[in-house]
């Protein structure tokens, strides 16, 4: 009988009576944007529902005697006449626990194969950010495991970095290292990856990595593929933080990856010209930088009155050929707090990531940076500026005088230290040990080619001997004097193996 | 494109004066070529689109599950005189799918209350949709 129990507890509270349903009927088709007559009390951002067609609608443009919607699904099917009904509904998506490991399209629906998707709460795909009141300075780290990140453009929980560079000089890199370092951090975020006008390929061979570092379990995908409608493309980004918000309000850590939205100003670009909106710079619409801005005002670092959640953003744009200047770069880079900038011509001298540390920065993040780091990385950026400076004046000279060449050498052996391999993100204590190696236990005394094998034999013999240093440093996120003192050691005894550089 | 749009503008002009009231077709049609002018041979592409608009707007169709009294269908016409306004032409069909109850459609809205809609209600809800 329990068939019939579980039936009833289904259609609890369904109330059977004449329904007025309000209907409107495609006039034109243009590319993915329907015009509708009818519905005449459509609300803004409302779905509408294609009945014959069996696909959903999004009403963005209401005029006099036509609604402007763009398609979400296939635009085939649609055809001159077909009826159109309001839903009621403003857009919402589907959010919780169960999309956790998997991959989804901007609507919520499952691309992975792995079943359907239940989740207990929808929550509209636009909503405004938090407000001030319910705002609290960025205050935890956000650790990437990327030493050079965390050591110059420490990101905090909450904050919004930017990563930008050209194409194919590992932007994506950079955030998908984050995402599989936030694996054995405290207080794990949610990771959600939005593949915004990414290739089929790349996506998957990203979940694939994402599966085989353990870190798809912590994670969701939300793909919009580059020959999906362009509304889906505008859609994921909103469909991401939508996800994210769910977490940071419930007082738990979320990071969002955009990767990447000069794809979705795009689409949007697109949209906005068939739906007849006046184009401005470059053809984009009056609102781009609305459209950026207030998707990333959704990440913020709640405060303790509701829950002390984060989301922290991670939006990626390409640009073309190093031109930072151009309309949705500047407008992206005034929008965040700080940008990690990647140049073409440090990733062909091999130094991977290729962080341009001159243009980068982190307007909030050194305020969330653990003690451990800050002692870490105190001169680290002097010593680099120095570097810099001389590097290039030391091209045109041969006679250097000996102060000036140790500068040359401790830098071009700092910049040596914080090359890393992509998918080897570092525990923050191992992070703190070699950046506190690289300024404060002079290794300019190294060889040059020795560099490379310092930090693995570094780690090795800190195991071996010492393990215990890596424990304090991870449980008291500080490096006290008497650590310090032991790493100076353990340092000086590695150097020494491989033998001093007059030698 | 815009050839398109004006002629629409016309048809639809020409439905709203035809649907107020005015009986002297011959007449509007006649001040209708005089307003063209040179356009005149927008004519048949105006009446053809007219005819479309006076189908599809002018009419309201009701579909009912079985022949009723004439009492009820006048009880529908009342309602669909609240919904749509007088001079419609209103349209009964039979479809025996409804199994009780009737469906009025026009331009704007769907009145549902018929058996099958109640049905497919109880589905959606047992299917978790909403």
């Amino acid at each position: 009988m329990d068939i019939i129990e579980k039936f009833k507890k289904q259609l609890e509270g369904i109330e059977l009576k004449a329904e007025l349903e309000e209907t409107g009927e495609v006039i034109e088709i243009k590319d993915v944007v329907a015009k509708i007559s009818g519905l005449k009390n459509v609300e803004n951002f409302e779905l509408i529902f294609f009945e014959e067609a069996n696909t959903y609608g999004l009403a963005l443009n209401l005029e006099e005697f036509e609604v402007g919607a763009v398609i979400l699904g296939d635009v085939t099917k649609i055809r001159e006449g077909h009826i159109v009904k309001r839903t009621g509904s403003v857009f919402s998506i589907n959010v919780g626990e169960e999309l956790l490991g998997r991959v989804v399209d901007p609507l919520g629906n499952p691309i992975d194969g792995k079943g359907e998707i239940k989740t207990k709460q929808r929550l509209p795909l636009e909503r405004r950010g938090p407000s001030v009141m319910d705002r609290q300075p960025v205050s935890e780290p956000l650790h990437t495991g990327i030493k050079i990140v965390d050591a110059l453009t420490p990101i905090g929980r909450g904050q919004r970095q930017l990563i930008i560079g050209d194409k194919g000089i590992g932007k994506t890199a950079v955030a998908i290292d984050a995402i599989i370092n936030q694996k054995n951090e405290k207080d794990r975020p949610v990771c959600i990856y939005v593949a915004c006008g990414q290739k089929k390929s790349k996506v998957k061979r990203l979940v694939k990595t994402l599966e085989d570092n353990g870190a798809l379990d912590y994670s969701i995908i939300v793909a919009a593929f580059p020959d999906d409608p362009a509304s889906f493309l505008y859609l994921a980004p909103f469909a991401g933080v939508t996800m994210g918000e769910y977490f940071r309000d419930k007082g738990e850590h979320a990071l969002l990856v955009y990767d990447d939205l000069t794809r979705q100003a795009w689409a949007w670009r697109e949209i906005s010209l068939i739906l007849r909106r006046p184009p401005g710079r470059e053809a984009y619409p009056g609102d781009v930088f609305y459209l950026h801005s207030r998707l990333l005002e959704r990440a913020a670092k709640l405060s303790s009155e509701k829950g002390e959640g984060s989301l922290t953003a991670l939006p990626i744009i390409e640009t073309q050929a190093g031109d930072i200047s151009g309309y949705i770069p500047t407008n992206v880079i005034s929008i965040t707090d700080g940008q990690i900038f990647l140049d073409s011509n440090l990733f062909r001298k091999e130094q991977k990531p290729a962080m341009d540390i001159g243009a980068s920065v982190s307007r909030v993040g050194s305020h969330a940076q653990t003690k451990a780091m800050k002692k870490a990385c105190g001169s680290l950026k002097l010593n680099l500026t120095q570097f810099q400076e001389l590097e290039r004046f030391s091209e045109f000279t041969e006679e250097l005088d000996p102060d000036t060449k140790k500068i040359l050498e401790r830098g071009k052996a700092i910049i040596e230290i914080l090359k890393q391999e992509d998918l080897k993100p570092l525990s923050f204590e191992k992070e703190a040990v070699i950046i506190y190696a690289a300024t404060s236990c002079s290794i300019e005394d190294l060889k040059e080619e020795d560099v490379g094998s310092f930090q693995e034999k570094l780690f090795e013999e800190i195991q071996i001997t010492k393990p215990e240093i890596f424990e304090e440093i991870k449980n008291t996120r500080d490096i006290s004097d008497i650590v310090k003192k032991e790493i100076e050691d353990i340092v000086n005894k590695v150097k020494e193996s491989y033998g001093s550089k007059s030698s | 494109m815009k050839k398109e749009k004006e002629v629409l503008y016309w048809a639809r002009a020409l439905f709203l004066v035809l649907e107020e009231g005015e009986k002297d077709e011959e007449k509007v049609i006649k001040n209708l070529i005089l307003a063209l002018g040179k356009k005149n041979y927008l004519i048949p592409a105006i009446i053809k689109k007219y005819k479309r608009i006076k189908q599809k707007e002018g009419k309201v169709d009701v579909f009912i599950a079985e022949e009723i009294s004439e009492e009820l269908k006048a009880k529908i016409n009342r309602k669909v005189e609240e919904l749509e306004g007088k001079n419609k032409i209103i349209d009964y069909t039979i479809d025996k799918d409804l199994i009780g109850g009737f469906q009025i459609k026009t331009k704007d809205y769907v009145v549902k209350a018929s058996i099958k809609d109640a049905l497919t209600k109880i589905k959606n809800r047992a299917y978790g949709y909403n």
